[in-house]
């Protein structure tokens, strides 16, 4: 096709009248400028960031309960709380026991994180101020029998211990509130018109493990069947919340032992499923001066078994 | 006016230098003056109005045929219905049967033909360069020029193989 071409076409007799109407522009016109170009885009996004900053601004200034980050506990707010939360009254020897760990039987846990474990454990998961080193002998129930019986009748002195609420009987039923829920106190029967506290109701049955009794440096516990762990260990406070002796978690001095397979002979028909285990606390190494101490046994898996407090004259 | 420059050269100068480029595109699309007159001067006056950054002046070429073609396919698909057939007729273009100058067969074809070709053999486009004007695959602009070609032969009376 070179011999053919298209001139005609190309030559296409443009009048100058086209031209002219094509010069025929308004001089004043508002030519946009690569940011005007997007200005409607911009203004929109500024508009968002705008009211998202005030909106947050707002926010911080009005919010009365600024957020914080989830509280870290240490180590030793963790085994207070753990201890708190399944702490509840004993009826006899005005020790502190605690309900038996049914759902925490298939827990697998390593000594470093045993604080974790017992934090998870427990149903309650919010802290509270309790501190058992801020424990006052005074604040728990009355001891009977089997500690401070015996210290009265050893050496004639009123223990040191409490107290404050000779008749109140100790609450360990599941289905019950604990009394202590609030600070590791047990609840005070509240006080009439005249300034005197009414008799608490009869509790139920104690049905959880707890410390028994602590007589010639030995300390028993009844500890339910359910709540049996192949190696038992023990651990003791002082009134400060320090652990004495070894702070290892599994150590052998912390060995307790089982002594004794209840078969229902002692004419408690609870007892068949309760066994007895006994700590000497000659294994801490150091003797016990007086004073109250707070007691707790724990299984292999470092679960709080029950624990409770002691008063060494 | 005097503001706006491309490649040094004044609105008025690129409106001399490719008012016939423009026009033949305006012309060979719309087959009419009037109407091709209007494309015409839309064309510069978008020129004018956004003054686009144009890289080569080749490009500002490219860009102008572009815009003149959409202008025309705009005002078609604007006036369609109303197109009298009395103006049509007064202002058609019919340009001159020659058996060398092919205008006049070309303009006998259809748009889509019409601009390969015009393009490519009136402008001297590449096939690439055409398709990024007329925003199509290199292949369909293959595919236009070979059936307008065969098309062309038809209206000569020759032969599809020829």
């Amino acid at each position: 096709m070179s011999e053919f071409n298209f001139d005609n076409m190309k030559n296409v007799d443009i009048p100058d009248s086209w031209i002219e109407g094509a010069l025929k522009v308004p001089k004043n016109i508002q030519r946009p400028t690569p940011f005007l170009k997007h200005s409607k885009i911009i203004a929109f996004a500024a508009s968002i960031v705008l009211v998202c900053s005030i909106s947050v601004a707002l926010f911080f200034v009005t919010n009365d309960n600024p957020v914080v980050p989830p509280i870290k506990y240490d180590e030793t707010e963790c085994n207070t709380f753990a201890h708190k939360k399944d702490s509840t009254v004993e009826n006899s020897v005005g020790e502190t026991t605690r309900e038996t760990h049914k759902n925490n039987k298939s827990t697998e846990v390593v000594q470093s994180d045993v604080e974790t474990v017992l934090e998870s454990s427990t149903e309650n998961k919010k802290p509270t101020s309790f501190k058992p080193e801020k424990t006052e002998p005074t604040e728990v129930t009355k001891p009977t029998t089997n500690v401070s019986t015996e210290k009265d009748e050893d050496d004639g002195r009123i223990p040191s211990n409490p107290d404050s609420a000779p008749d109140s009987k100790p609450d360990s039923n599941p289905n019950k509130p604990r009394p202590t829920q609030s600070g590791g106190k047990p609840t005070t029967p509240p006080a009439t018109e005249n300034g005197e506290q009414e008799s608490p109701p009869d509790p139920p049955e104690t049905e959880g493990s707890y410390v028994k009794s602590y007589e010639s440096g030995i300390i028993t516990a009844k500890i339910h069947k359910e709540d049996l762990s192949e190696m038992m260990y023990c651990r003791i406070y002082d009134k400060n919340g320090n652990i004495i002796g070894d702070s290892n978690l599994f150590s052998n001095s912390k060995r307790a032992q089982i002594v004794m397979e209840s078969e229902g002979s002692d004419g408690f028909e609870q007892a068949d499923d309760y066994n007895t285990v006994e700590y000497n606390t000659e294994r801490i190494g150091t003797n016990l001066g007086a004073g109250t101490y707070r007691v707790v046994f724990y299984g292999k898996n470092g679960v709080d078994i029950c624990n409770g407090f002691i008063y060494v004259s | 006016m005097g503001e706006i420059q491309f490649f040094g050269m004044t609105y008025e100068d690129v409106i001399r230098k490719y008012k016939q480029t423009v026009g033949a595109v305006c012309v060979m699309r719309l087959k009419n003056y009037a109407d091709a007159e209007d494309c015409f001067q839309n064309t510069f006056f978008i020129l004018y109005k956004n003054a686009p950054h144009f890289e080569t002046e080749t490009h500002l070429k490219a860009w102008l045929i572009r815009v003149a073609i959409n202008e025309c396919n705009k005002y078609i698909r604007k006036n369609k219905p109303f197109v009298s057939l009395d103006k049509t007729s007064a202002d058609s273009v019919d340009f001159p049967t020659d058996n060398c100058d092919m205008s006049w067969a070309l303009s006998k074809l259809d748009s889509k033909y019409r601009e390969v070709l015009y393009l490519f053999y009136a402008e001297d486009y590449e096939i690439n360069e055409i398709a990024d004007i007329l925003q199509k695959s290199p292949n369909t602009v293959k595919t236009l020029l070979r059936r307008g070609r065969v098309k062309l032969r038809k209206m000569y009376g020759g032969d599809d193989n020829e």
